[in-house]
């Protein structure tokens, strides 16, 4: 999430002279001005161009850079759009970031470069070293440039803590389904002569429901609460779905492929879980379960004894959770789970070599057979993950897939978009699915099957 | 001297416990060993701890049943307390060990009445070393039983308006009454000495005085972000003038997000020049994989300006899940419990990157110390001089 605010009202100064409302800028320009003297450099932390930056990056950045001017001379500037720049003397720059005897023997330049090495597809260098006076007309034409443009304001607090509580009891009294979505993950390139297999659906939750409550926009940054509310769901999800079976609703477990549940481990073990089995066993219905990453590292007794139950009631666990940096840096394959689904992102098209080693070596330990490629909202996505040896797939690219095998086979669809019809099929609240009329379709394009094989 | 038992009948009543005679026979061998240092080991079940409501005739037959691989050691005997507790003695290495406390974790594993530490009522013991312990564990069991204390209710789990009221109230409490400090031991010939101490705030004698009627770990994300609070105070704590002069290394308990946070920032800048590079910071596994490239970012800081991370209250499942080499931590607290006692030290671990945990027994201080470890915490790891090596 964009932790920063929008164009702030522009005071009344604006109009009137920029040194009134952009101090670091016209210092910086000043300053710029009058370094004439060879031997000083200008380090210029690019913040302002980041995608996505965070409050901690601008914070650590100016700290380490507040440090290097305290230590050897020189000031530093913190401009509007997020950049900091610092004028120092250019051997303050090669000299190590730490005091002895321990610490970094790293210089600034590198540390920050390291610090803040750009994520995805963000283009831009993270830092910049400009020799003076060399560099000077460079320096001056930027100082004028960040002078000359609005800027944005960076929030040094971006998690307003006292909204998240107030978010998260509105979102706990919505309506289940409102707060519900459930998507369907597909086998590609199965035998018999169909090349898209649905193989289960996952409910899980609406982010949208919840970012829309005053505060909402904040639970990103706080896994803690995410877990927490995601907990309340989950409580809720199963003392619904006993009710649900046979109701023909998006939430019932017998009316196309398995229902598949983010659950904690202690859920799993709970009495709730053992009525939902007992009544699913009684309708002959079946369902997934997935579990966190997260929540397998933070209860690693608790994930071994919900891991043996659902063995013993033969149902399909999945890790989910995993992202590309998790891969690399914890081994998923230690869970000894059925299924590991790896977070999509454009991240993993472009890494680089010692990573793409990292990341083929976790795999080939998890296998493909028992690898699901989450997030796959586009035609990159499915490319890279079939390139790996992944076949099946979750996300907005093959819920479009199946949307538009279902308007192909749909005597009802002659009104329907392929986008209608692919948010129908995400939505679990009746209202969503208001307009079509083979709701049952919406379960899947292909024949139910058994638990995911 | 006591009489051999290998592989003795199951007594018909056996929740009715043992006689004092057979108490005072295990006391015999116990002082026998340590008088003339015959080395001895022992698997310790504390069925007297079993929780309320696992205390039915069939909970004791299955304890007892699990032990029965130990009963054919070399010269093994077995005792029965007058409170309950099962006491096998025995010559040299043995798998039966392994086998026996895997069928008890396997006996109380699913029973939430035991918690998040099944293994918590067994202890595999070393004579003479733990001669002492063991005395103590025969003496309780003479003791005529006291009544229970009625049971405490377990209170209700945090919502998230307490919880804001909680971090309001945190965040204006004197909190200096809360923090304590436990020491962190480097074996040396004369006994232990000081490596350094965790700095912490005591969140249980905390909540017990300000939200009594609460159970804040009953919900543990809530209580997790309730950690960021109490992390913040105690950087307050520490950064206040004076605080860390001429203090010994130490470390402190922190979330990712305080390491990169403000608070932090005013305390690295008061860390006094002598402490740089010996401060240690407790990082949890939930906390590191909640958010895994904030972590990365906070570890790198961290490295910088010369903190060492240590991951915080490890088992070997975990370590197995997040091996800390390729996490690039520098250390790796492991918790000790008679079943890892079983089995070699993860392999990926390096001995010298490890502080072994819940060390309350000569037992685990053998077993750490035959793995290489050098550093320990628990009760059998306590200094015998305060200066930090």
């Amino acid at each position: 999430m964009n932790t920063w605010i929008g164009r702030p009202a522009l005071p009344p100064t604006l109009h009137g002279d920029p040194a009134d409302y952009a101090p670091g800028e016209r210092q910086l320009l000043e300053a710029t001005r009058r370094s004439t003297a060879p031997g000083w450099s200008a380090l210029v932390v690019h913040l302002g161009d980041r995608a996505a930056p965070k409050p901690h990056h601008r914070r650590i950045a100016r700290s380490l850079l507040d440090d290097s001017a305290q230590r050897h001379g020189g000031q530093v500037f913190a401009l509007r759009n997020g950049d900091l720049v610092l004028l120092c003397p250019s051997a303050s720059l090669r000299a190590p970031v730490a005091t002895r005897p321990a610490g970094s023997s790293e210089a600034l330049p590198a540390l920050l470069a390291r610090l803040l090495r750009p994520e995805g597809s963000e283009p831009v260098a993270p830092v910049s070293v400009w020799p003076l006076p060399d560099s000077r007309e460079r320096l001056l034409a930027y100082a004028a440039e960040r002078l000359a443009d609005g800027g944005l304001t960076p929030l040094d607090h971006a998690v307003a803590e006292t909204e998240l509580p107030i978010a998260l009891a509105a979102a706990e009294a919505r309506l289940l389904p409102d707060l519900l979505h459930r998507q369907t993950a597909v086998l590609i390139g199965g035998g018999g002569g169909v090349r898209i297999q649905p193989l289960f659906r996952e409910i899980t939750y609406a982010e949208a429901a919840l970012q829309a409550q005053p505060g909402g926009e904040a639970m990103e940054p706080d896994p803690f609460m995410v877990r927490h509310f995601a907990a309340r769901l989950e409580e809720r999800v199963l003392a619904a779905l006993p009710g649900e079976i046979n109701r023909h609703g998006a939430l019932d477990p017998a009316s196309g492929p398995p229902l598949h549940l983010n659950l904690a481990p202690a859920s799993v073990t709970g009495a709730a879980f053992a009525d939902l089995l007992a009544a699913l066993r009684t309708h002959g219905a079946a369902i997934g379960v997935e579990i966190s990453l997260v929540e397998a590292a933070a209860d690693p007794d608790g994930f071994a004894q919900a891991r043996s139950l659902l063995r013993e009631a033969a149902i399909p666990l999945v890790i989910d959770g995993v992202s590309p940096l998790a891969l690399r840096l914890t081994a998923p394959a230690a869970l000894a789970a059925d299924f590991v689904k790896l977070d999509w992102s454009p991240r993993l098209a472009r890494l680089t070599a010692a990573e793409q080693r990292e990341t083929r070596l976790a795999l080939d330990a998890i296998g493909a057979d028992r690898l699901i490629l989450a997030g796959a909202d586009h035609e990159e996505a499915l490319q890279w993950g079939l390139l790996q040896g992944f076949r099946r797939f979750q996300g907005r690219h093959v819920d479009a897939m199946l949307a538009a095998g279902r308007l192909a086979a749909c005597r009802h669809a002659a009104g329907c978009t392929l986008r209608q019809c692919g948010e129908r099929a995400l939505a679990v609240a009746p209202a969503g699915r208001l307009g079509c009329l083979a709701p049952a379709m919406l379960d899947g394009t292909a024949p139910p099957r058994g638990p995911l094989q | 001297m006591s009489t051999a038992i290998a592989r003795r009948e199951l007594a018909p009543d056996l929740a009715r416990g043992g006689s004092p005679e057979e108490a005072r026979r295990l006391a015999t061998l116990i002082r026998d060993c340590e008088a003339s240092g015959i080395a001895r080991h022992v698997l310790l079940l504390r069925l007297s701890e079993l929780p309320d409501g696992r205390t039915r005739p069939h909970h004791f037959t299955l304890a007892r049943e699990a032990l029965l691989p130990l009963t054919g050691a070399a010269r093994a005997q077995l005792f029965e307390l007058p409170n309950q507790d099962l006491v096998v003695v025995w010559r040299g290495e043995t798998a039966a060990l392994a086998t026996s406390l895997a069928t008890i974790e396997h006996l109380f594993s699913d029973d939430p009445a035991f918690g998040t530490d099944p293994m918590g009522i067994a202890a595999v013991l070393a004579l003479p070393d733990d001669a002492e312990l063991l005395l103590q564990a025969v003496e309780e069991s003479l003791r005529p039983r006291q009544p229970p204390p009625p049971p405490r209710s377990p209170g209700l789990p945090l919502d998230p308006a307490t919880l804001q009221a909680l971090e309001r109230a945190i965040a204006q409490a004197d909190m200096s009454r809360f923090a304590r400090r436990e020491p962190v031991c480097r074996p040396w010939p004369e006994g232990f000495r000081l490596a350094w101490e965790r700095r912490y705030l005591s969140d249980t004698e905390l909540f017990d005085t300000i939200l009594p009627e609460r159970a804040p770990r009953a919900d543990p994300w809530l209580f997790r972000r309730l950690t960021r609070t109490l992390d913040r105070r105690m950087l307050a704590l520490l950064s206040a003038s004076e605080e860390l002069r001429g203090v010994p290394p130490f470390s402190i308990d922190l979330n990712i997000g305080n390491l990169i946070g403000p608070e932090f920032l005013r305390f690295d800048a008061n860390l006094p020049a002598a402490l740089r590079g010996r401060v240690v910071i407790n990082l949890r596994a939930e906390d590191i994989v909640a958010d895994l490239a904030t972590f990365c970012f906070a570890r790198d800081f961290a490295a910088a300006r010369g903190y060492r991370l240590l991951l915080e209250d490890m088992t070997a499942e975990q370590i197995a899940l997040l091996p800390p080499e390729k996490l690039g931590l520098d250390l790796v607290q492991l918790r000790y419990t008679p079943i890892i006692a079983t089995a070699a030290l993860p392999a990926s671990l390096a001995p010298e990157t490890v502080i072994l945990s819940r060390a309350d027994t000569a037992g685990a201080i053998a077993w750490g110390r035959a793995q290489g470890i050098a550093l320990f915490q628990g009760r059998a790891a306590q200094p015998s001089s305060r200066g930090a090596r």
